[in-house]
């Protein structure tokens, strides 16, 4: 597989401030790479960069071996860009908003009539493409969004948070249009703060914290650096003293009304636990085993839950 | 171009789907065209306020009181209300703001009248006031002109008649001599022309309008007018672009592969076009309705085209330098209305004090409201090729101003 979208040790500073700190990662054709981390780890101002909007402090950005900064009207033709707002015109029906694009892109007049039927045909909004687009729903807005961003048939599709806010039906659709795009052969890149949307969507995960990659690797080849162990979070109130737990348990994280361990065997190695947590002084009101997951992997790089 | 043509439709259509804010934009002009008919117009009282006058004549001699009686006359109540007080009385007016200006007529006027000698009258004007002082100085400045003039043609005839360096009683023997005098002057040609009437011959600058009032009157106003409309179609409008730099829409449209310009040149391309219809319309209405005159239609559509321009781009400007719609509407409002002030869209220049008149010459909306005015005829603007450089100028305005702000559009969306 080519790569088609290459990120090479891009720093991007604003003022004192690294937004993005030395990132690298390639996407292949066909592939989905889920960029994830919390909120202002530096994923939008990494898709920005890549679409041109920012410029690098260094590092270089290739789409389809093209920089962006160097040849823009030619990298720009590779890529189709869905931001997390649907920046739509409201006032205009859903195949006119299309076929805006479709000039901003220059897509040629008769080109741009089939392209504009397929692409709705496509999103399931044929049947209502004479509508204004303030009549639509948040999820018909996103599927439009991601219509507008293909007029040209970008190889490059940048997919910032596309999911977040939409009802579970709109959801499945979209997850289905995405996965049918990357066996179509687009590289996608899937910027995300939702561990579930990384997991379902994505071959490849890179985990990004304060600019930084912490991570990369398929969604298995991440749960299995956590090794063959499942995840105790244990909520209550706790002393000053750590509890002394067994050999083979991690603390990932600890604070006065949680501890999460990482144990082997879990459900035999629980009583254990609990003991060793009582017998430190503190009261436990709940206990809940979880399976391995990314979550638990951010947490144990980071220190800190994704949701923080 | 054919991209821009596409994109320029479908901004203009949006334009055309918010008809509310399309209707709103195109009845604000003619509901000040409204305003203005119903001030200026036909069936309106037609005037301007009267102009409050206190006099202090301090000379109480018959020239001081042929001035007074003039100002008193049934000819210039319509205009002037004159009050003749003593000193501390018109002080105390003046003092609570309650006259436009205070004349004081010193002794000795009339002495001095009659005697040769340069005169003068004091004028105070209320510093609150700006036109109606104006006007009564001005009206004061006719009557002493008159009265000079009149003293040239009369002091030669009535020497040896009159003495007024000594006891001024009337006499029966001095009556006589100037009764003989009085039909010696009417008998003279020269004072008889004076006399008559037609000594002061008013040449009316367009003859072939001589009684069309109501056009004189909207050719007053109506370049101002429609420069306002254009002024207020700009700065309305260009919050839609703000509102796409937000929401998002510009930044968008920037990744594709398109140059910069293409998207934001077709949405202020939309702007111009929609403030150049609309006041073409408002032109037609001032044509139709007050029989306003523009002589040139070609050149009117290009010097609409050149305002729509210059003003989108200066309110473009002033919006891109703010952070949301709400701060850039009022500083673009704020500083677009106090250029249209200075420009003359609210009040002919005329009206402003001499230093406000020199604005006008160097800033956008001076040279729209000149160039209407040269369009309508109105030979003391300039002649029909002095309008090129105000539309030299005002392109001129608005390529900088559009390109700046464009740059700066630009660097927000990139930081936002």
């Amino acid at each position: 597989m080519g790569k088609l979208l290459a990120v090479d040790r891009l720093v991007k500073r604003y003022g004192s401030r690294t937004a993005v700190d030395g990132l690298s990662f390639e996407v292949a054709a066909g592939e989905i790479y889920g960029l994830l981390g919390p909120n202002g780890a530096g994923k939008t101002t990494t898709v920005k960069v890549i679409t041109g909007l920012l410029r690098p402090s260094s590092g270089t950005v290739l789409v389809a071996g093209l920089d962006p900064y160097v040849r823009p009207l030619e990298a720009k033709a590779h890529l189709g860009w869905v931001g997390q707002e649907t920046s739509l015109y409201e006032d205009l029906s859903a195949e006119e908003n299309v076929r805006f694009a479709c000039a901003l892109a220059r897509v040629p007049g008769a080109k741009a009539r089939e392209r504009t039927s397929f692409l709705l045909e496509m999103i399931g909004l044929a049947d209502r493409s004479h509508e204004r687009v303030s009549k639509f729903s948040g999820g018909m807005k996103r599927r439009l969004h991601l219509a507008v961003a293909l007029v040209h048939n970008p190889d490059v599709l940048l997919l910032d948070e596309p999911l977040v806010g939409i009802d579970p039906q709109a959801r499945a659709y979209l997850i289905g249009v995405i996965e049918r795009l990357a066996a179509e052969g687009h590289a996608v890149l899937l910027t995300t703060h939702d561990m579930d949307d990384a997991e379902r969507l994505s071959n490849r995960v890179g985990i990004l914290d304060q600019g930084k990659l912490l991570a990369e690797g398929t969604v298995s080849e991440l749960q299995a650096s956590l090794g063959e162990r499942d995840v105790v979070r244990v909520t209550g109130v706790f002393g000053d003293e750590p509890p002394r737990l067994d050999e083979g348990v991690e603390i990932l994280s600890r604070s006065g009304d949680e501890l999460v361990v990482a144990v082997s065997h879990g459900p035999e190695a629980l009583p254990r636990v609990l003991a060793a947590v009582e017998a430190a002084g503190a009261q436990v009101d709940r206990v809940v085993l979880e399976r391995p997951s990314l979550e638990m992997l951010f947490l144990k790089l980071t220190g800190r839950e994704l949701r923080d | 171009m054919r991209r821009v043509a596409v994109l320029l439709k479908l901004e203009l259509r949006r334009k055309l789907r918010d008809p509310v804010s399309m209707v709103v934009w195109m009845v604000i002009p003619f509901f000040m065209v409204g305003l203005m008919a119903a001030v200026f117009g036909p069936r309106g009282q037609g005037s301007l306020p009267k102009v409050t006058m206190v006099v202090v004549d301090h000379d109480q001699g018959l020239v001081s009181r042929l001035l007074t009686s003039a100002l008193t006359s049934q000819e210039l109540a319509a205009s002037l209300d004159v009050t003749i007080v003593d000193e501390q009385d018109a002080r105390r007016i003046m003092d609570g703001g309650k006259a436009s200006l205070m004349v004081v007529i010193p002794k000795g006027f009339s002495e001095g009248f009659f005697s040769n000698r340069p005169l003068k009258v004091r004028v105070f004007r209320n510093p609150q006031e700006s036109i109606l002082p104006k006007i009564g100085t001005d009206v004061i400045g006719f009557l002493t002109d008159a009265g000079s003039a009149l003293r040239s043609a009369l002091l030669p005839l009535t020497k040896g008649v009159i003495d007024f360096s000594g006891d001024t009683k009337p006499t029966l023997a001095r009556v006589k001599a100037l009764s003989a005098r009085i039909y010696t002057i009417l008998d003279n040609p020269a004072a008889g022309r004076l006399l008559r009437g037609d000594a002061l011959k008013v040449v009316d600058r367009h003859p072939e309008k001589k009684g069309v009032s109501r056009s004189e009157v909207i050719g007053w106003f109506a370049p101002g007018i429609v420069a306002m409309a254009l002024l207020f179609l700009s700065t309305g409008q260009t919050q839609e672009i703000q509102e796409d730099l937000i929401s998002g829409r510009l930044a968008r449209a920037w990744t594709f592969p398109s140059r910069p310009w293409i998207a934001l040149g077709a949405k202020t391309a939309a702007l111009v076009v929609t403030a150049s219809v609309s006041a073409a319309l408002l032109v037609l209405a001032l044509s139709g309705v007050f029989g306003w005159r523009v002589g040139h239609v070609l050149l009117l559509i290009v010097h609409i085209g050149a305002v729509a321009a210059a003003f989108s781009g200066l309110a473009l400007l002033l919006r891109s330098l703010t952070k949301n719609p709400e701060a850039g509407g009022a500083a673009a409002s704020g500083v677009m209305v106090g250029l249209g002030f200075l420009g003359g869209c609210f009040v002919p220049v005329i009206f402003l004090p001499p230093f406000l008149r020199s604005v006008a010459n160097v800033i956008p909306t001076g040279w729209a409201v000149q160039g209407f005015l040269i369009l309508e005829g109105a030979t003391w603007a300039g002649d029909l090729g002095s309008i090129w450089p105000r539309i030299v100028a005002l392109l001129l305005t608005a390529i900088v101003s559009l390109a700046a702000a464009g740059w700066l559009i630009r660097r927000k969306a990139m930081l936002g």
